[in-house]
């Protein structure tokens, strides 16, 4: 995609500016953003970082930010957090709907938890959980026993399967995770 | 419960997945996160998602026969295809020109996953009919064989993480999609739907909700609120049981419906009218076809209607379906418009012939 205003470069950003007291949003290179930088409102420019919350051709823009929040969050508000993955910023009004990465939750995890009032998950875990390895792990361990005849232990593992199983499934009480 | 489509029409459950390492996908504009924005630095990262995929899909490919397959590369027809089977979503079916987004085929053209759609990856299974513990244990050997080569982003508290922090869990959601004339003919339909929302289950019109307001088109749709607060298995027993409830309450209120003069006649009334419009149209829009075809198949489950069955009728409206035309059709999106019109309602004059209303 082609930028909205030269025409020349590639789409870096996405800029918005009011034109005629109607706001409209623009896909345009950095050079041009740099142009157009008069025009810019703070969620703008938030809007405009990138993967990892810096920008190189904005050095002033982490700083006016980080004051934006404060002012936005007012008094209570959870003022100054701001993913470092992703740069998604909380203010007053977050919804959390539409977080920017996994390591939002991170950030905001006590937040998060504390609206969801949930007591936690306990549904299927991935193969790379604890639950998912040990069923890995205890399916090889099977198909040993059973090559070698050591039929006790199959039945023992069969049974320590079942239960890793369950617990994957997210039908036990999670153990040590 | 029957395999066969009576009530139930089909069953589908999908898991929503989301990469580690990669920002979520979100095509609300307005929200402040700039990963959320549609611009090009997100279709990089689809683009990325896009290639880590397609690596775990070549990885997995000797264990399950499958290919990644590039939205840009499908056909509007064959997109068209697929969203009328239920095996694209609306949404994805809207960036069928976008490079760095894609659906996972399998043999017989299956599609078991969407790439990048809302989310990463959704995983998917349809069948004919009320399976639904079938539909998820096919969606769950996917989950585990894709869990076995990609890094999902998951955590402990939280489950599986997706960009709307209420939705975040088992990212399971499971459609059931139902007919339900007698409920919808007695009045009866307040009550199931208030019934539903308690046990986190939502009832939905196929075409709009207007349409299901204004007691037309009784093809609904059952689907939970992405949120599920047990494990999955304990979750898809209360749907099951839910829904056999459902199935139990829809036969009873149509022979009530049957027993009663006026919703008889309404009926009867609903039923001749659907057939002379399906019988005797030039041209049939889909909505309308849908409609019309929801009552007929009222009248045929009450055995109210000769000459068709239930099989038939279903048959009869999946090859009326827009692709169908439009594989064979060279113009203008206008023309095929009306192209399709015209071809549908001559499908249905030719397969209604026989069709009669059998008034007892």
């Amino acid at each position: 995609m082609k930028c909205e205003l030269c025409s020349l470069n590639n789409v870096d950003r996405v800029i918005k500016r009011q034109v005629n007291g109607i706001e409209e949003e623009l896909f345009v290179c950095n050079s041009c953003a740099i142009e157009a930088n008069s025009g810019y409102s703070a969620s703008d420019i938030a809007g405009s970082l990138g993967q990892g919350g810096e920008d190189k051709d904005f050095p002033q823009v982490n700083v006016f930010m980080d004051a934006t929040i404060n002012i936005a969050a007012g008094p209570g508000g959870v003022a100054g957090k701001r993913c470092p993955t992703c740069g998604f910023v909380v203010t007053k009004n977050s919804s959390y709907k539409n977080l920017g990465c996994p390591e939002c939750y991170k950030t905001f995890e006590k937040e998060i938890f504390d609206r969801k009032l949930a007591d936690g998950y306990s549904g299927k875990r991935p193969p790379d959980s604890a639950a998912g390895v040990e069923v890995v792990a205890l399916k090889s361990q099977i198909e040993d026993a059973v090559r070698e005849s050591r039929y006790a232990d199959v039945f023992r593992l069969k049974l320590q399967l079942e239960d890793a199983e369950s617990r994957k499934k997210g039908l036990g009480r999670p153990k040590g995770e | 419960m029957s395999k066969r489509p009576g009530i139930v029409l089909w069953s589908r459950a999908r898991l929503f997945r989301n990469l580690k390492g990669h920002s979520f996908i979100s095509s609300d504009k307005s929200d402040q996160c700039v990963c959320g924005l549609d611009g090009l630095r997100p279709k990089q990262e689809r683009k990325s998602i896009l290639k880590e995929i397609e690596s775990a899909v070549g990885e997995l490919s000797d264990k399950k026969k499958m290919k990644l397959v590039k939205l840009s590369s499908i056909s509007d027809c064959k997109s068209i295809e697929l969203y009328e089977k239920g095996a694209l979503s609306g949404y994805h079916k809207k960036m069928v020109n976008d490079d760095s987004r894609g659906i996972i085929t399998g043999a017989g053209g299956v599609v078991y996953a969407m790439v990048n759609e809302r989310h990463h990856l959704v995983l998917q299974a349809l069948r004919p009919g009320f399976q639904l513990e079938r539909v998820w244990t096919e969606v769950d050997q996917l989950d585990d064989l894709f869990g076995s080569c990609l890094k999902y982003a998951w955590s402990k508290k939280f489950g599986y993480l997706m960009p709307n922090s209420e939705c975040c869990g088992a990212g399971l959601d499971v459609t059931i999609n139902v007919h339900l004339p007698g409920l919808i003919l007695m009045g009866e339909m307040q009550e199931v739907v208030s019934a539903f929302s308690a046990v986190g289950l939502r009832l939905d019109a196929e075409i709009s909700h207007d349409v299901f307001i204004d007691g037309f088109g009784q093809l609904l749709r059952i689907s939970n609120n992405m949120s599920v607060p047990d494990s999955e298995e304990v979750f898809l027993r209360k749907i099951e049981s839910a829904v056999s409830g459902l199935v139990l309450q829809e036969v009873q209120a149509g022979l009530r419906a049957l027993k009663d003069d006026r919703t008889r006649d309404m009926l009867y009334n609903k039923v001749v009218c659907s057939l002379a419009v399906l019988k005797n149209a030039l041209i049939m829009e889909r909505a309308q076809s849908h409609e019309e075809i929801s009552w007929l198949r009222a009248g045929i489950a009450m055995r109210l209607v000769d000459g068709m069955t239930l099989v038939q009728l279903d048959r009869l409206h999946k090859d009326i379906w827009s692709s169908n035309f439009l594989r064979s059709f060279n113009g203008s999106f206008e023309e095929a418009v009306q192209y399709v019109g015209t071809a549908r309602a001559a499908v249905l004059r030719e397969r209604l012939k026989e069709v009669k209303v059998n008034f007892m």
